[in-house]
């Protein structure tokens, strides 16, 4: 068995380095194509996981100046409860908040400070009732600040869509990618005809002669992934330093998980694809 | 002579159809026996090669039988292929040498994809390289061969799983007379030593000087067979159009 192992693996080594040229076409193309798909599909899921947890177009969240006494907070409420096409309101108080942001974040230091205010979060039936209830609630003295964040989300959902062509793009990649392996297989059929044309004259089995072509179109859909996971992790430490430059917090990269779903897809691509074209390509 | 219960080959009225003009056989049946050496003769195109063919299953037939040592081969799944091939050697016209191989590493090559250990190709190539005469040679590439060299390489290579059947298709025919002579002596001491041989071949100055059984084929039909009297042998067989329902069995 070892020595069977060491023949197929060893015609797999032999091809790849003749066919060098394939192999490096093969290779780049699906590294870009996997690299493009798993950007996109990484930064795809983290935005809309970011846009769940916005405001929606129709809620408002209203920050009151801090130390408004109680009177004061009861009086807005009664104001926001009288508003046009509000649905419904809610009162978190600074402390709740706190509470609620200390136990999503356990690592903050116990004797730091509460820098949250109350707030209203506020609902409304319609995106125009919620503009104008926005904007009147803003001119109240007690509120120091109204979210409301129809902009930004309406900006981020159309991010999303133009995420989805870079994905299609990356699909169209991993596709040429695919049919570059299934190309570079049947090259190297080709160039090993005669060595293939022997091994049928000796009687070696279908898996003996098939097996090097499909290790070949594997090896060249891992080294991609490999590749892709590679870039990918470089993109994600670039674009995380150039966030927190902005003062904004970054989720860690999951580059484990990450990486292996990268390499096991190019693994899969490229396994199907040699599997196709060996099997068109050697026949007894 | 007393004809075997079983002959080790038979041909039964084989059909084969390459397309609807191109007939390969028409009709050919005969028989060889365990140990036999036969040459295929005719002209180019006569269908020599098919019946190698069919016995290395590179080739089905349309209709008709073919066995091997009790196997038919026409039901054989082609998985089983590589096992069938196992039980031959095959020396094919071109050589089918690797040109970046030397001699020892050309044999040694086949035996590793045969599934043969490198402790079996160690031991036996240097002994199948002195089969052939080969054994002051094993480190020369093809191209620094004779074609008679080569050809002797191809035959050793055909050795290397100790088959009981031997075909050689036009083995001589890239050869000139004194390499021809030379690969037919050394055929001649393999069917010596027990080994069927089937040769394809027009070169029939050899064929002559060899004086074996001949089985002249034209245009897909056995016209002559020196093992049979002549008169049943030399009027070319009827054409049996192929049975409908077998010919399905043709892949």
């Amino acid at each position: 068995m070892s020595d069977w192992l060491e023949f197929v693996i060893g015609e797999a080594l032999l091809a790849l380095r003749r066919n060098m040229l394939f192999t490096l076409a093969a290779i780049t193309t699906v590294a870009m194509a996997l690299f493009l798909i798993g950007g996109f599909a990484y930064t795809y899921f983290q935005a809309n996981r970011y846009i769940h947890a916005l405001p929606t177009q129709l809620e408002v969240r209203v920050f009151l100046k801090d130390g408004m006494p109680s009177g004061v907070v009861s009086q807005l409420g009664e104001t926001i409860q009288g508003l046009s096409g509000r649905a419904t309101s809610v009162f978190v108080s600074k402390d709740e908040a706190w509470d609620k942001m200390r136990a999503e974040h356990p690592d903050y230091p116990s004797d730091l400070e509460n820098p949250l205010p109350d707030a209203y979060t506020v609902t409304f039936q319609t995106v125009e009732t919620a503009t104008a209830g926005a904007a009147k609630l803003a001119e109240d003295p007690a509120v120091d600040k109204v979210v409301y964040l129809k902009e930004l989300a309406a900006e981020l959902t159309r991010g999303l869509s133009v995420l989805r062509y870079v994905g299609y793009c990356g699909l169209v990649l991993l596709v040429v990618g695919g049919i570059i392996i299934f190309n570079a297989i049947e090259l190297t059929v080709v160039a090993r005809r005669r060595e293939v044309r022997i091994m049928q004259l000796v009687g070696a089995s279908m898996a003996t002669i098939r097996i090097p072509f499909v290790l070949e179109g594997t090896i060249h859909g891992v080294l991609g992934g490999i590749l892709a996971a590679g870039f990918l992790a470089g993109a994600n430490a670039v674009v995380s330093e150039a966030v927190r430059g902005l003062g904004r917090s970054v989720p860690p990269y999951p580059w484990l998980p990450v990486s292996l779903l990268i390499v096991g897809a190019g693994a899969i691509i490229g396994f199907l694809c040699s599997t196709v074209a060996t099997r068109t390509m050697v026949r007894m | 002579m007393t004809e075997p219960a079983t002959p080790y080959i038979a041909f039964e009225d084989v059909h084969v159809r390459y397309t609807e003009l191109v007939h390969g056989l028409r009709g050919v049946s005969l028989t060889v026996d365990s140990g036999e050496f036969a040459f295929f003769v005719g002209p180019t195109g006569a269908g020599k090669s098919t019946l190698i063919k069919l016995l290395t299953r590179e080739v089905k037939h349309d209709s008709g039988r073919v066995v091997l040592n009790g196997q038919d081969l026409g039901r054989m799944r082609s998985r089983d292929i590589p096992a069938l091939r196992r039980q031959m050697g095959i020396v094919p016209q071109d050589f089918a040498l690797l040109p970046r191989k030397k001699v020892w590493e050309n044999v040694a090559y086949a035996m590793r994809a045969a599934g043969h250990t490198r402790k079996e190709v160690r031991a036996k190539v240097p002994e199948l390289l002195e089969r052939v005469n080969l054994a002051h040679r094993l480190d020369a590439y093809p191209h620094e061969l004779s074609g008679g060299e080569q050809q002797r390489v191809a035959i050793a290579r055909a050795l290397i799983n100790e088959a009981p059947l031997l075909l050689a298709d036009e083995p001589t025919g890239n050869l000139d007379p004194d390499h021809s002579w030379e690969i037919m002596e050394l055929l001649q001491t393999l069917n010596a030593k027990g080994t069927t041989v089937l040769v394809a071949s027009h070169d029939m100055v050899v064929v002559e000087r060899m004086d074996r059984r001949t089985v002249r084929i034209e245009e897909g039909l056995v016209v002559f067979d020196s093992h049979v009297p002549v008169s049943s042998s030399a009027a070319p067989q009827p054409t049996v159009e192929p049975d409908p329902e077998e010919s399905e069995i043709h892949e």
